[in-house]
C-alpha cells in the first residue's frame, strides 16, 4: 500500500452486456487495487457480476459483453486501451485463469502435455521439448506425478485436473492469476488441499492471485483483501479480517449470517439445527433498473435516501469501506 | 491401446455378424410377401401352356414350399452362392458385380466433394454465428438437404444439359467413346459424372453442413474453449485447434451410416441420368420381380451399412480417447 504502485488498478470499470431484453449492467462502475503477490477475493451470489469483473481485466468476455467505462491499470498500463490482438497476446502471459477445472475446462481429445506446451510455445519462442520440460517441473510443483504428463482429462480425478489446470495457469510465469470459482466442483478435502496450494505457490512464487468464489468461508480463508459484490456494484471492500470481524454493509451482515453456525454450544441451547438463515427476496435481474441502493428492496434498513441516492464509500476502518449510507447506524 | 481394444473389436465384429444373420433372414421373406408373381414377368407370356410354368417353377424352384425355398437358399448362401437372377439369367454375383464400380465412383466422388464441402459450410457458418455468413449458410444447407434427389437432378438436366447444353444426362459413357485416347475416354466419363455427382453431393453437403455447423456451436459453448480463449489462442486456432476435432464426433458417426445408406440411396439419382450402379439395377429388379436379384442388392446394401458402422466404431477410437474402455 501508500506509496508503490499496485501490480492491478481497476477504476471505475464498467462491462455491460447486450442483450435482446435491453442492457445488463453485469459490472458497473467497480473500483479496487490488487497488490503484486497480494490475494484478493470477489464474493456474491451468482449473477453478481464477480466473474465478469475479473474476466474483464483480459477482456476475456462472450460477444455480447463489453467494457463501457473505466480503466484497468495493469503496473501503471491501461488494458481497455488496447486492441483485441495487443490483449490476446498478453493473455496467460500476464495474468492467467484457473476456471473450474474439474468440470470440463481441459479439451478431452487432447492429452494434457500438448494443452500446456501449446500455452508456452504461444507465448514464448522455445522447442517442443524446452516446454515439455518446463511442463514436467510444473507438474511435479502442483503435486502431479510428472510421468502422467501424456495423459487425457478424463484420466483424472477432479483434484488432478485442478492441479493441471493450475500447472497450466503457472505455465507463462504469470504476475496474477485469476481463480474462477476453482474449488467449487470439488469435496471438501480436495477443495482444503487445492487452496493450499495456490496459497503456496503465491507466496514462493509471490503471485498475485484474485479468487471468485460465492462460498464466503472460502475467500475470508484464502484472501487477506475481499469485496463482496452485489447487482454489479462493489458494497464492501477491505480486509479479510476487518470486514469478518465487523461487516459493515447490511447485504455482507446478512451473507455472514446466512452461514450455517457449527458450534455445538449454540446448537445445543436454542435446540435448532445449525442452519443460516437466508435473505429475503430474490437478487435482482441485472435488466431491472434500480435507483439508488441496488440492495434497498431487501434491506430492512432502508429509508428514502436509499432509494433516491446511490451510496458513496463509506470509511469503516484504515482499509475497510462500505458503500451505505446508514452502516454506523445499523445496530 | 491396441490390446485394451481388441475385446472392444471384437465385440463389434461378432455383433455385425449377428446383424447380418439376421438381415439374411429378413430379406428372404420380405420379398415373398410382397405382392406381384416372378412367374408372370418370367414367362413374358400370357398364352404359356400349364407345362411350361410348370417346367419354370421347377427350374426356379418356386414350387416348392416357403420353408423348403428358405432352406435351400441358407445353404446356397454358406457356398456364396446367390441364386441366378430371374431377369439376366445370369449368376447374381456376377450381374452385381458388373454394376458396382459405377456406383461406387459416382458415390466415391460424391462423397468426398460433400464431406469437404459440408464441414467446411458447417466450420463457416458456425464461426460467424447469426451474422449474415451465417443465414445464407443456412438457408442454403436447408434448401439443398430438403429438396428431393430426382427433382434436384432433373432441373440440374434442365439447365447444364437441355439449355446451356454442357455435360450429358444419360450413362455414363457416349456410344462407341472406348475407340478414341484414353485421356478422352477419361474427359468424357468425367463429363458423365458431373451432373449426378453434383445431384448427390449438393444434398449431402446441406446435410454434413448442418450436422457440423450445430456440433461446432454446442462445442464452441463447452468451458474448454473459453480456457483456449483465454490462453491468448486467437479465434481461428481456438476453433481448428480445439473445436474442430471435437465438433467432428458426431459427424463422423452420421457420415459413416450415411455412406453404407448412400449404396441405395443413389438409386433416384442413378434412374434420373440412367446410371449403370447399383441403384438402378435395384429399380429394375424391383419391376420385375427379381427375387435374387433383389436378396442379393438388400444383402450387399446391408452389408455396407453395418460394415460402415463398424468402421464409425473404430475411427471414434482413434478421435476419441475417452471411448477406449
Amino acid at each position: 500500500m501508500g506509496t508503490v504502485t499496485p501490480l492491478l488498478e481497476v477504476r471505475d470499470l464498467k462491462t455491460y452486456f447486450h442483450t435482446k431484453e435491453g442492457i445488463a449492467k453485469a459490472v458497473d462502475g467497480i473500483s479496487f487495487e490488487v497488490n503484486e503477490g497480494a490475494s484478493f477475493g470477489f464474493v456474491g451470489e451468482s449473477g453478481c457480476g464477480k466473474t465478469t469483473a475479473a474476466l474483464s481485466i483480459i477482456k476475456l468476455l462472450p460477444k455480447n459483453g463489453r467494457i463501457e467505462g473505466g480503466q484497468v491499470l495493469f503496473r501503471g498500463e491501461d488494458l481497455t486501451a488496447k486492441s483485441d490482438e495487443e490483449i490476446r497476446m498478453r493473455r496467460w502471459k500476464d495474468v492467467s485463469i484457473v476456471f473450474q477445472g474439474a468440470m470440463n475446462s481441459l479439451n478431452p481429445v487432447m492429452r494434457i502435455s500438448k494443452q500446456i506446451v501449446e500455452a508456452i510455445r504461444l507465448h514464448e519462442d522455445i522447442s517442443i521439448p524446452e516446454a515439455r520440460e518446463r511442463v514436467k517441473r510444473l507438474f511435479a510443483q502442483v503435486g502431479l506425478n510428472p510421468a502422467l504428463l501424456d495423459q487425457y482429462p478424463h484420466e483424472f480425478s477432479g483434484g488432478m485436473k485442478q492441479r493441471v489446470m493450475i500447472a497450466l495457469a503457472l505455465a507463462c510465469n504469470p504476475r496474477l492469476i485469476i481463480g474462477d470459482e476453482p474449488t467449487t466442483a470439488l469435496d471438501v478435502m480436495v477443495q482444503a488441499q487445492i487452496l493450499d496450494l495456490l496459497e503456496e505457490l503465491r507466496r514462493s512464487l509471490n503471485l498475485a492471485t484474485i479468487l471468485i468464489s460465492h462460498d464466503l468461508s472460502v475467500i475470508f480463508d484464502a484472501c487477506e483483501r475481499l469485496a463482496v459484490m452485489y447487482c454489479g456494484k462493489i458494497v464492501e471492500i477491505g480486509g479479510a479480517r476487518e470486514i469478518y470481524l465487523r461487516p459493515a454493509h447490511p447485504y455482507t451482515r446478512k451473507l455472514v449470517n446466512a452461514f450455517p453456525d457449527l458450534e455445538l454450544e449454540k446448537q445445543r441451547k436454542t435446540g435448532k439445527r445449525a442452519l443460516g438463515k437466508s435473505i429475503a427476496g430474490d437478487p435482482p435481474n441485472p435488466l431491472d433498473r434500480i435507483t439508488g441502493c441496488k440492495f434497498h428492496p431487501r434491506c430492512e434498513w432502508a429509508e428514502p435516501r436509499c432509494v433516491e441516492e446511490e451510496p458513496v464509500a463509506m470509511k469503516v476502518g484504515a482499509d475497510h469501506r462500505a458503500f451505505c449510507w446508514k452502516w454506523d447506524r445499523i445496530g | 491401446m491396441l490390446f485394451v481394444s481388441s475385446r472392444y473389436l471384437g465385440n463389434k465384429i461378432a455383433q455385425a455378424l449377428i446383424t447380418i444373420f439376421i438381415v439374411l433372414c429378413v430379406n428372404f421373406f420380405l420379398f415373398r410377401i410382397m405382392p406381384g408373381d416372378p412367374l408372370s414377368m418370367l414367362m413374358r407370356n400370357p398364352r404359356a401352356s400349364q407345362q411350361a410354368i410348370q417346367k419354370a417353377k421347377e427350374l426356379y424352384g418356386l414350387d416348392q414350399s416357403l420353408p423348403a425355398q428358405f432352406g435351400r437358399y441358407l445353404q446356397d448362401l454358406v457356398k456364396l452362392d446367390f441364386g441366378v437372377s430371374f431377369m439376366f439369367k445370369k449368376p447374381v454375383v456376377e450381374v452385381i458385380g458388373g454394376k458396382i464400380g459405377p456406383t461406387l465412383l459416382l458415390l466415391g466422388v460424391s462423397e468426398l466433394i460433400a464431406i469437404i464441402l459440408g464441414i467446411y459450410l458447417g466450420i463457416v457458418a458456425a464461426s460467424h454465428r447469426g451474422r449474415i455468413v451465417d443465414v445464407g449458410a443456412i438457408s442454403l444447407s436447408l434448401l439443398l438437404y430438403s429438396l428431393p434427389t430426382f427433382l434436384l437432378g432433373m432441373v440440374l438436366i434442365l439447365v447444364f444439359s437441355v439449355y446451356w447444353g454442357l455435360f450429358p444426362s444419360v450413362g455414363m459413357v457416349t456410344a462407341a467413346a472406348k475407340f478414341s485416347s484414353w485421356w478422352r475416354q477419361s474427359l468424357d466419363l468425367l463429363a458423365h459424372l458431373f451432373l449426378p455427382a453434383m445431384t448427390l453431393a449438393l444434398t449431402l453437403i446441406g446435410e454434413y453442413g448442418m450436422l457440423m455447423r450445430s456440433s461446432l456451436i454446442e462445442v464452441l459453448s463447452e468451458d474448454f474453449i473459453v480456457t483456449a480463449r483465454a490462453k491468448g489462442l486467437s479465434e481461428r486456432e481456438v476453433i481448428h485447434k480445439h473445436g474442430y476435432p471435437n465438433a467432428l464426433l458426431p459427424v463422423v458417426t452420421a457420415i459413416s451410416i450415411n455412406l453404407g445408406l448412400t449404396i441405395a440411396g443413389a438409386i433416384q439419382v442413378e434412374t434420373v441420368f440412367s446410371w449403370p450402379g447399383i441403384g438402378r439395377l435395384m429399380y429394375d429388379a424391383l419391376n420385375n420381380r427379381d427375387y435374387p436379384l433383389l436378396q442379393g442388392i438388400f444383402l450387399l446394401v446391408c452389408i455396407c451399412v453395418i460394415v460402415a458402422n463398424l468402421l464409425s466404431d473404430l475411427l471414434y477410437m482413434v478421435l476419441d480417447p475417452r471411448v477406449k474402455s
